[in-house]
Order: structure tokens, then C-alpha cells, then sequence
């Protein structure tokens, strides 16, 4: 029972960044193909994960949601609406709606400003309210992630890793969003407290009807979080399918070596090595066909010279991979 | 079985601005021969302290090893003069740590850093040595190792350049491993290549390993028996499967349960309240205490005793007893 309109879709989104050379006369000499033309929807109530090894691209595609990077082409489109059509108030509204939480909560959190003023930030900038209503917009936020009453009136140093996260989680949710971007949300914390973080994450997400796109490496964390998975390699998307069914039935080769890669929850659980060989290729010169031929045991002919296209397999299954192109 | 390292009572304390950081307080465990022990828990529990007091690297003049005894292969190394303990790092004990990057010197060549423990334990020059260290990048399986031997580790990738660090430090046949988080920078599919390089070096020359890590799933995969730490000691000891079907300390019990899984569907995690407390003024009685849902008025005052609760498996809890 999906709404038909997506929250947020990209559409052959690309990034490319030039890799140049010399000092004065720089001139270009190739590029980085971060994101190479991906295509997915993210509906309301979901979240949805992306996953993949480092330099996959799946930051580059937050920063461009964010608009923090400027996209090479494709389109992006927030409740229906093209993002590069965005103007004054309508972009005010669109950033608003759209917040991060980022990895480190060390890096991410302005040191000299107290709590009180990291979260507000947004909503004076952004909203008329006067300053008892901050107040106690500020009150209510900070009980709602869990932090100690009184931590308004403290510096971010203060506290732990898992508490400054819960600011991060704050001050994004400040102008009530529909779509929190989590980048490595959790990968920065402890054991314990990562369980902190996630419960209250998924607890927001139900008392708020947020959306999340979640970015990670962590399969498990993925897992747990997710109600639909996208996996990317090389500035491609290789699969996506709603998580149950990804982490099930898995069909691309690199879906199924990375969860085969992942740790097991029990030492008795011994599962199929698919073990594969070398490392991410570098974005710079990715291979000819498929990105992932080179490492992947089920190659064969075609895949090192046509790309394969993302195809449907069945409702919300989509895979990229020359085994599953004929049906 | 044999054991090749016993750790008794060992206590590792930081003298500082603030107070005594009772990091290490009290650890005890042993590693036989072909074994691989994990040490787990969160960070400050003092798990990197004490693989770093095993090889007597405690950053000086601040952390000093006031007690105990570490026994290898017999023989206690904290008495042992600065040159003997020089004899023995490399040689019958290496480590390999956490990043590849800060671990390597990036100014010499790969070649020159693996020849450098040759060198130094088994003596050899010129040619022997050369093909030794060529031998040692074929070990652990980077190919052309002729030419590698004469790159910087700038040149090669994270999943490498801890290859690499692996070739070093059982270049000279040790005895113990001591693996402090090696794989937490590499990536899932690299992550899960070294650990099976390490396991199939490790069936090759029976090295025992102690595993340091903070993931559970490195110790499900790798480890035959864990210790699990907090705040400086250790809590509870087991074989691995004994750990997790049947933990017996709280705190066990909640690190097993506050991850998340890739191979079930879990509903909603387990998680503590709180954090560790700070190791400078530790609390009386448990350190657990304050974040644990059993606690009764024995947990307050006084540390519990080790109890035996099976084969193999001791736990320091007043629950119990």
C-alpha cells in the first residue's frame, strides 16, 4: 500500500567531479564518476537504505540531495517538484524539510555554541516564532531524543559521543523535516550506545512519520533500520529491493558477497564464503561493462563489455547483472 | 592444552592530572597454543591497555604496569631488562594494530620495513633476506611481490597495506599474535578477506591470537574463547558459543543483544541506559551496578568474587553467586 507519489526522486542522477591538472593553467584532465547515474524513489514512511563499500558514492548522493554538491545532471524531485525549480520561499521550504545527521558528532557539532543554540539555529533562521516559543521548542526537543533536562545550557563537549549524537538528532528534527538524511549514523559509537541511537531512531521516525535515507556499510544496521535497501558500487546502484527480500534473495553477485562478507550473529552460524578477490577499483577509471566483472567469480563474456541495465525481476526488485538480464 | 601466555593480576595504572586511571585493574586470563582468545568491549574498557601491556608499550612516564605477572612461555617479561623485552617484540610476540596508515613509516619502502624484523631476529643479510621477505608478501598473498617490495605504503590500499603489517609481524615465527582491531578501517569484502588470511596463516604455523576488537561478529567468526571487559577488568570468560547461548553477566548478555543482525530479521534492539563510567573514579562495589536492571545491595559496596557457572566459564557477578 504505497502513496503513489515518491517523496524524493532522482532520476539518472550523475556527479562527476574533474580531476585537473597543474597550478595556474589548470586544465582537465579526466574525470571521477562518483555517481554515475543512479535512479531510485524514496516514499513517505520509509526509510531507505544505501548501502556499499567506501568511495561507492553514497555520500555524494546525500550532499547532492542536500544540495551541498552541485549535480553534473539528472533530476531530483521533492514531493513532485523539480529541485532546480526551487525558489526563495519554496527552497527555504525544501531545505527545511530535507536535514542530516552526519557521522561524527565530534566534527558535525559547532564546539562554541551551547545546545540551546545549535538546536535553535535552524528555527530562528528559518521560522517566525518568538522567543519563548524557541524555548520551549527547544524543551520539548531535547526531551524527546533523551537528553538530561538541562543540557540547554551546555557545550558540546560535555557530553559523550551517543548524547552528542541525540544533539545532531535534535537540531534535524527542529523544523519538523519529512526526510532526515542519517549518514553513518552509528559508526562512530560504542556498542551500546549504537542500540541507543538506533531505538531512537526508529521511535522518531514512528511519533513523527518521518522518512529516513539511510547511509551506511554496516549491512546489520541496514537490516535493522530499513524498509527498502539499495545496494551501489562505483557510482552505480547494483540492486535494490525492499529489505527482507534483499537480504533473503539476494540475485546480484556483489549483493550476495557482501552479505556473505558481514559477520554472523552466532558463532554457529556458518554460512556460504563467497569470498571475493581485490579491492574496490578506483572511480577514476572504472572497469569496461559491468563496474563489479573484475572481482565477481559468475563473470562471463558479456559482462566486461556491456554495462548491464538496472532491470525489474518482480514488484520492487530491481538488479543490475548480465545472469538476470534475460528474464 | 598447552599455554603459551598467562596473564595474572595484571594492573595497568595512568598517573594523572586527575587521579589514578585504574585502566587495566586485576586482569587474568591465559591463551594456549593455536588458540585465538577475544578481548572485547567497549572503548576505555582497557582492552587496547592491556594488549599494549603484553608487550610491555605502555605509553610512558603516565602508564605504568604496578602488578601482576605475564608469562610467556613461562617466563615473566615484566622482569625482563629493556634490551630482553627489544629480543622479544617481533620475535615471539607482534601486534598488528588498528590502522595500516600511522602503523607503517611512509617514508620506507615495504621492503625495507619487513627486512627490518628479519634482520634484527633471525640475522640474515643480502640475498636469503631478500627472498625471506618475498616469501613473506607471498604468505600473505599480495601478488608480485618482487615489485611491491620496493613500493611505499602510499602506494597501495588500506586492505594492503594491513597485509603488508601482517607479513611483518609473522615474519619471525611468533608465538603470540596480538591483533588489536586490525580490520575496523577496511571495508566489509576487504575486512572479510584479512580475516581469513589470518585464519589460514594461523592454521599454517599455529600462532595463538589474542583479538582485540569491539565486535561481536569478529568474535563469533574468529575467536575459540572470549574475555569480556569493562571498565578495566574483566567481567566474564567462556568459549565462544558458551558466550553467546548462554551468557551470565548482564552486561554479556546486553552486548549480545544490542546488535544488530545481518542473517535474522530483529525486531527491536536490546540497549543499556548510560555509559561506562569514567576509569579515574571508579564507583564501588560492581561497575556495572548503575546500568545494570538486577543489581541488589551487595553490587554496591564490594566487587564480586569470580565464580565458575561451567566448564571453562567464570563470571564476576553478585547474580551469581
Amino acid at each position: 500500500m504505497k502513496p503513489s507519489i515518491p517523496l524524493l526522486k532522482a532520476e539518472s542522477l550523475k556527479k562527476h567531479f574533474p580531476v585537473t591538472k597543474g597550478l595556474l593553467f589548470s586544465r582537465t584532465v579526466g574525470w571521477i564518476k562518483a555517481v554515475d547515474g543512479i535512479d531510485f524513489e524514496i516514499f513517505p514512511g520509509d526509510t531507505f537504505g544505501l548501502v556499499g563499500e567506501s568511495g561507492c558514492g553514497k555520500t555524494t548522493t546525500s550532499k547532492m540531495i542536500l544540495m551541498l554538491e552541485k549535480k553534473t545532471s539528472g533530476a531530483l524531485s521533492f514531493e513532485g517538484s523539480d529541485i532546480d525549480t526551487l525558489q526563495n520561499e519554496d527552497l527555504a521550504r525544501f531545505r527545511g524539510s530535507v536535514q542530516a545527521v552526519f557521522q561524527d558528532p565530534f566534527s558535525s557539532l559547532n564546539p562554541r555554541l551551547r545546545v540551546a543554540d545549535i538546536i535553535s539555529e535552524p528555527l530562528v533562521e528559518n521560522q517566525t516564532l518568538v522567543k519563548s516559543e524557541i524555548k520551549e521548542r527547544i524543551n520539548f526537543l531535547i526531551e524527546q531524543v533523551g537528553l538530561p533536562q538541562g543540557s540547554a545550557e551546555l557545550y558540546p563537549h560535555e557530553f559523550s559521543g551517543g548524547q552528542r549524537q541525540r544533539i545532531a538528532v535534535a537540531r534535524a528534527l527542529s523544523l519538523n523535516p519529512r526526510l532526515i538524511i542519517l549518514d553513518e549514523p552509528v559508526s562512530a559509537l560504542d556498542v551500546s550506545v549504537s542500540a541507543q541511537v538506533l531505538n531512537l531512531l526508529k521511535d522518531l521516525q514512528q511519533n513523527f512519520g518521518l522518512t529516513y535515507l539511510l547511509i551506511a556499510h554496516n549491512l546489520a544496521t541496514v537490516r535493522y533500520l530499513s524498509t527498502f535497501v539499495a545496494v551501489m558500487y562505483l557510482g552505480k546502484i547494483m540492486e535494490a529491493a525492499p529489505c527482507k527480500e534483499l537480504y533473503t534473495r539476494a540475485l546480484h553477485p556483489y549483493t550476495q558477497a557482501l552479505i556473505s562478507a558481514a559477520l554472523p550473529s552466532h558463532p554457529s552460524i556458518r554460512r556460504k564464503e563467497i569470498i571475493v578477490s581485490g579491492e574496490v577499483p578506483s572511480p577514476f577509471n572504472p572497469p569496461s561493462g559491468c563496474r563489479f566483472h573484475p572481482r565477481c567469480q559468475q563473470a562471463f563474456e558479456p559482462c566486461s563489455k556491456i554495462e548491464p541495465k538496472l532491470i525489474p525481476i518482480s514488484k520492487d526488485h530491481t538488479v543490475a547483472c548480465h545472469l538476470h538480464q534475460a528474464s | 592444552m598447552e599455554s603459551v601466555l598467562e596473564v595474572k593480576n595484571l594492573k595497568t595504572y595512568f598517573y594523572t592530572r586527575w587521579g589514578v586511571v585504574k585502566a587495566v585493574d586485576g586482569v587474568s586470563f591465559h591463551l594456549n597454543r593455536g588458540e585465538t582468545l577475544g578481548i572485547v568491549g567497549e572503548s576505555g574498557c582497557g582492552k587496547t591497555i592491556t594488549s599494549l601491556s603484553l608487550l610491555r608499550l605502555v605509553p610512558k612516564p603516565a602508564g605504568r604496569i604496578v602488578g601482576g605477572e605475564i608469562l610467556l612461555e613461562g617466563e615473566n617479561i615484566l622482569r625482563k631488562s629493556d634490551e630482553d623485552m627489544r629480543m622479544i617484540r617481533g620475535k615471539k610476540i607482534s601486534m598488528i594494530l588498528q590502522d595500516p596508515m600511522s602503523s607503517l613509516n611512509p617514508v620506507l619502502s615495504i621492503g625495507y620495513q619487513i627486512k627490518e624484523a628479519i634482520r634484527i631476529h633471525q640475522r640474515l643479510k643480502g640475498k636469503p633476506l631478500f627472498e625471506k621477505a618475498k616469501q613473506m608478501l607471498e604468505h600473505v598473498k599480495i601478488g608480485s611481490p618482487e615489485l611491491r617490495l620496493k613500493a611505499f605504503p602510499h602506494q597501495m590500499s588500506g586492505g594492503m597495506r594491513q597485509r603488508v603489517v601482517g607479513a611483518i609481524s609473522i615474519a619471525c615465527e611468533p608465538t603470540v599474535l596480538i591483533a588489536d582491531e586490525p580490520t575496523t578501517s577496511l571495508d566489509v569484502t576487504v575486512q572479510a578477506q584479512y580475516l581469513k588470511l589470518l585464519k589460514d596463516l594461523q592454521a599454517e604455523t599455529h600462532f595463538s591470537i589474542v583479538f582485540i576488537t569491539h565486535d561481536l561478529g569478529i568474535v563469533a567468526q574468529m575467536c575459540d574463547r572470549v574475555c569480556v571487559m569493562y571498565a578495566g577488568r574483566i567481567v566474564e570468560s567462556a568459549p565462544v558459543i558458551e558466550i553467546f547461548d548462554n551468557p551470565a553477566h548482564p552486561y554479556t548478555h546486553a552486548l549480545i543483544s544490542s546488535v544488530p543482525a545481518v542473517d535474522k530479521d530483529v525486531d527491536r534492539l536490546f540497549s543499556i541506559e548510560g555509559q561506562p563510567p569514567a576509569l579515574h573514579h571508579l564507583p564501588a562495589g560492581c561497575a556495572f551496578k548503575s546500568r545494570c536492571g538486577k543489581f541488589d545491595h551487595r553490587c554496591k559496596d564490594e566487587y564480586p568474587p569470580e565464580v565458575d557457572v561451567g566448564p571453562n566459564h567464570k563470571v564476576n557477578c553478585w547474580q551469581m553467586t
